[in-house]
């Protein structure tokens, strides 16, 4: 059951960021796109740290 | 241990670069579509699905700037889809691969993979349902007869 959430977890993920940047790619030049360009676009709001451990 | 990261770090969890974030929708497309072709759908059911989301993506996969991109419709799609034929031939139909079925699958993934290739070169003009008949038209009768019959079983 948590495997499958986490699989899910991720996959929404996947698919959160591929949104962002297909949005960007109407907007300006791929070359010009950048990861920071991705991340705000994607809204991902996270825990600011996570467990490396 | 615990380690402060910046936001952008999330992004390169999931993806080394921005190609691989196309690369990996394509996956996803094949995977829905082509890939369960024999498995839930019929040649053109499969072919559609796939069609219609690359079609529905298409300023990314006909973007000039993402040659590699369009090139991965020729290769990696080509290899993706080989792998998963012979998976269903052998898993799910029981059918033993012989050497006519392995160079019709093969040959199959050179055509296919080629005129999606081209076909986003010429910026998709060819609606998608059109490319996925277009598509199922050049399937070679043996394979067609074998995979156009939906099982989900394995056998």
């Amino acid at each position: 059951m948590n495997e499958d959430k986490n699989r899910q977890y991720h996959s929404d993920m996947k698919e959160k960021i591929f949104d962002a940047f297909f949005s960007l790619v109407s907007e300006k030049d791929y070359i010009h796109i950048g990861i920071g360009d991705i991340c705000g676009r994607a809204y991902i709001s996270r825990p600011t740290f996570i467990d490396t451990s | 241990m615990r380690q402060g990261i910046h936001i952008a770090s999330y992004v390169y969890r999931y993806f080394m670069n921005k190609d691989n974030i196309i690369r990996w929708k394509m996956k996803q497309l094949f995977e829905v579509g082509i890939l369960q072709i024999g498995r839930i759908y019929t040649w053109y059911q499969g072919l559609r699905i796939t069609i219609a989301g690359i079609y529905k993506y298409r300023s990314i996969f006909t973007d000039e700037q993402t040659p590699d991109i369009t090139d991965s419709f020729k290769n990696y799609g080509a290899n993706l889809v080989d792998d998963a034929f012979v998976e269903t031939l052998t898993r799910y139909k029981g059918v033993a691969l012989t050497h006519k079925l392995s160079f019709q699958i093969e040959a199959l993934g050179v055509a296919q993979g080629h005129m999606m290739r081209k076909w986003a070169e010429e910026d998709m003009e060819t609606p998608s349902d059109e490319m996925a008949s277009l598509l199922e038209s050049i399937v070679p009768k043996d394979l067609y007869i074998l995979l156009n019959e939906p099982n989900t079983h394995i056998a």
